[in-house]
């Protein structure tokens, strides 16, 4: 992940930290309140629980209470690859539930890439969840993308009238799956959006979809209860309450420490035969 | 209303190891000055805890001030990073900013340079480097190597005042800090309050007898010492001595300061958890009294009257001011939680080319990789004004790994 970082940038900027998630943190807080703008890369996401209180309470809170800004990009692996409770939560509604911080959690190699930069040039602590899936799900060119600020909206993958589809990280390659599937034997459309930024939620494209279709789901690995999805679904249903022709569904994985076994795994987390299942399910 | 300008007794904020060796008398005076200023503002803010119209945990710097002050006078506040502690209003008068201001914070009205969203203790100057704490005191630390660290990069012969107490010294980041201060060689000053109390918590009860926190040090390859703040000009020589040293060698160094707490842990503490007879122990040893007594043998009874009457006389017409301003507006609250969007930074895209080279090289850099750069960043001007011992033995050590080990 840093290889060419280092070659190109030097071991001055580009270094190794004790374990010392905390220290290092504030460590970042400090460079950054003092014009710099550093990126901590946190190897996996689980490990920045050590530094919860420097992300969320200090970071986060520094702007509102001191008109310092605090620009930090936390680079944050994440997600269930099969190597159990320590190294494979979603994360993204622990921070968010604390004020300050922004969010996004890319899909594809190319929003990889211009989630960086927009995080990076961001004057405020910002958190980018990278899927570990999606580390070596395929390569894929990346350019020079003049509109990398996109990332911070919500994009709109496919369109059909059925539902709206709502997806980010490594489940958004899921659902588009399952729409392929869904529409092909039950002739059913929908509208997919990839959310791509969590925090500042920005979810105007999406009511406009949910007015046309009348019906939603919410599909994240991340656990159900207290999930994301919950805060979607909240806003949504508050905003277009009178257009829903259906109860909203909500997908995520089981409210259960991420077990180790890929078998449990399986049970653990959406799959694409259990969201088909919960789907058309629903649809009847 | 405009504020006043402050008498010129306390528009001196700087205090060199020189003036305490050559004018002995002078510095004394000036560090009595500031100490005489910490400790009556911090006493009226208990009156007006009492009155009801100053709220929250209003923890005071009473018996700490033959630390802080002189630690504030000497450190070069152009330069140097600190993040004071709820014991460091002397300080905070010291380092920066209008006393209107320091006493808006404490009312939390309209003119609180915190906008009233933070209060008492809970302010600083990030723009001139005192960083504004949080409750959790060791998290600061990190922050402090940070903004070192940082100033050291810009090339500026930076020290960092990194303040903890008996209490968060038992907490995990002040193991991290410490050693990561050692690691990357780190010019930072870490002084332990030790007030022997955290809240109603003894030290006999924090940690075991016969284990002093100054000799942590050793476990870290630094530099330890422990350091009596009730002596008071014994504490500013050895805390000019141990600052030149820091930004001299860039090796941190960690002192345990003996200090007081002589009104509790903040205004609301009854103090009932101490033994009978304890606090009037404290107060037998506050230095103020006795730095006065001294003062007054060299200075003259006269001298010292009128530094104190110059003082209280300021402190009353700031406090009118302060009074006046009216309560804090909700607006704008949400609008702030983040920075303001900025001007796009000036990336220069350059995804064709596959030469690397080593950016401090002094090679150019054109069709370097596949990042866009920003046009202009502060981290490829040259940065690092004399050697980095730190940066230095980090690289050679990891080079002499055979390479990274990504």
């Amino acid at each position: 992940m840093t290889e060419d970082l280092l070659n190109d940038f030097g071991r001055p900027r580009v270094f190794n930290t004790p374990l010392a998630e905390s220290a290092c943190t504030g460590y970042a807080i400090g460079l950054a309140l003092n014009g710099h703008r550093p990126i901590e890369e946190f190897q996996f996401a689980d490990f920045a629980t050590e530094a919860v209180t420097q992300i969320a309470l200090n970071a986060a809170t520094m702007h509102f209470r001191s008109g310092a800004g605090c620009p930090l990009v936390f680079r944050l692996p994440c997600g269930s690859v099969g190597l159990g409770s320590f190294h494979s939560q979603e994360l993204e509604s622990v921070f968010l539930a604390l004020p300050g911080l922004k969010a996004l959690y890319p899909s594809t190699p190319q929003d990889a890439f211009n989630a960086l930069l927009a995080a990076y040039e961001d004057g405020n602590p910002v958190l980018l969840f990278e899927h570990k899936g999606l580390y070596r799900r395929g390569k894929h060119p990346v350019a020079w993308d003049l509109d990398y600020r996109d990332v911070w909206h919500p994009r709109l993958l496919r369109q059909g009238d059925y539902a709206t589809f709502v997806a980010y990280g490594e489940m958004v390659h899921l659902a588009a799956e399952v729409c392929e599937f869904l529409g092909t034997e039950y002739e059913a459309g929908f509208d997919l959006f990839d959310l791509r930024c969590l925090a500042p939620l920005d979810l105007t494209a999406i009511g406009e979809s949910l007015a046309r279709t009348h019906r939603l789901i919410v599909l994240h690995e991340g656990r159900l209860t207290h999930g994301f999805g919950a805060e979607i679904v909240a806003r949504l249903v508050e905003s277009h309450f009178a257009a829903l022709k259906a109860p909203p569904l909500r997908i995520g994985s089981l409210d259960l420490p991420v077990p180790f076994a890929h078998e449990l795994d399986a049970a653990f987390r959406p799959t694409r035969d259990k969201v088909i299942e919960k789907i058309t399910g629903w649809m009847t | 209303m405009a504020f006043p300008p402050p008498p010129s007794l306390l528009t001196a904020r700087d205090l060199s190891a020189a003036e305490l060796k050559q004018d002995p008398v002078g510095a004394l005076l000036r560090i009595y000055t500031w100490m005489h200023y910490a400790r009556t503002l911090d006493n009226r803010y208990l009156d007006f805890f009492r009155q009801g119209i100053m709220k929250g945990t209003l923890a005071g710097g009473q018996g700490n001030e033959g630390l802080i002050v002189p630690l504030a006078l000497l450190a070069d506040k152009a330069t140097d990073v600190v993040c004071f502690t709820h014991r460091g209003l002397g300080g905070h008068l010291i380092w920066s900013g209008h006393l209107c201001d320091h006493i808006n914070q404490y009312f939390a009205n309209a003119g609180s340079p915190t906008r009233a969203r933070e209060g008492n203790i809970h302010h600083g100057d990030p723009a001139n480097r005192s960083i504004p704490m949080i409750s959790h005191l060791g998290a600061m630390l990190g922050v402090v190597l940070g903004a070192t660290d940082s100033q050291r990069r810009l090339g500026r012969p930076a020290v960092g005042f990194a303040i903890f107490g008996d209490g968060s010294s038992s907490t995990g980041d002040i193991h991290e800090s410490l050693n990561l201060a050692s690691l990357l060689s780190l010019p930072v000053v870490f002084l332990i309050e030790n007030n022997g109390y955290a809240y109603s918590t003894p030290v006999s009860e924090q940690f075991a007898a016969g284990t002093p926190l100054w000799r942590r040090a050793a476990g870290y390859g630094m530099e330890g010492f422990a350091l009596d703040a009730t002596d008071v000009p014994a504490c500013a020589a050895k805390l000019a001595a141990t600052i030149a040293q820091v930004r001299a060698t860039s090796r941190p160094v960690l002192i345990e300061v003996e200090t007081l707490r002589l009104r509790g842990h903040a205004a609301y503490d009854t103090c009932t958890y101490l033994r009978p007879g304890e606090s009037e122990e404290f107060f037998a040893r506050d230095p103020l009294p006795r730095l006065r007594a001294q003062l007054v043998e060299s200075a003259g009874a006269a001298r010292v009257a009128a530094v104190e009457a110059e003082v209280n006389a300021y402190i009353e017409t700031c406090v009118t001011i302060s009074l006046a301003i009216p309560r804090p507006d909700p607006a704008g609250m949400e609008a702030d939680l983040f920075a303001p969007a900025q001007d796009p930074l000036p990336w220069a895209p350059s995804l064709e080319g596959v030469r690397r080279p080593d950016p401090f090289s002094g090679e150019p850099d054109h069709g370097a990789g596949a990042q866009p750069r920003p046009a202009q960043d502060p981290d490829r001007t040259p940065r690092i004004a004399g050697p980095r011992a730190g940066h230095r033995r980090l690289r050679g050590r990891l080079q002499g790994d055979g390479g990274p080990p990504e």
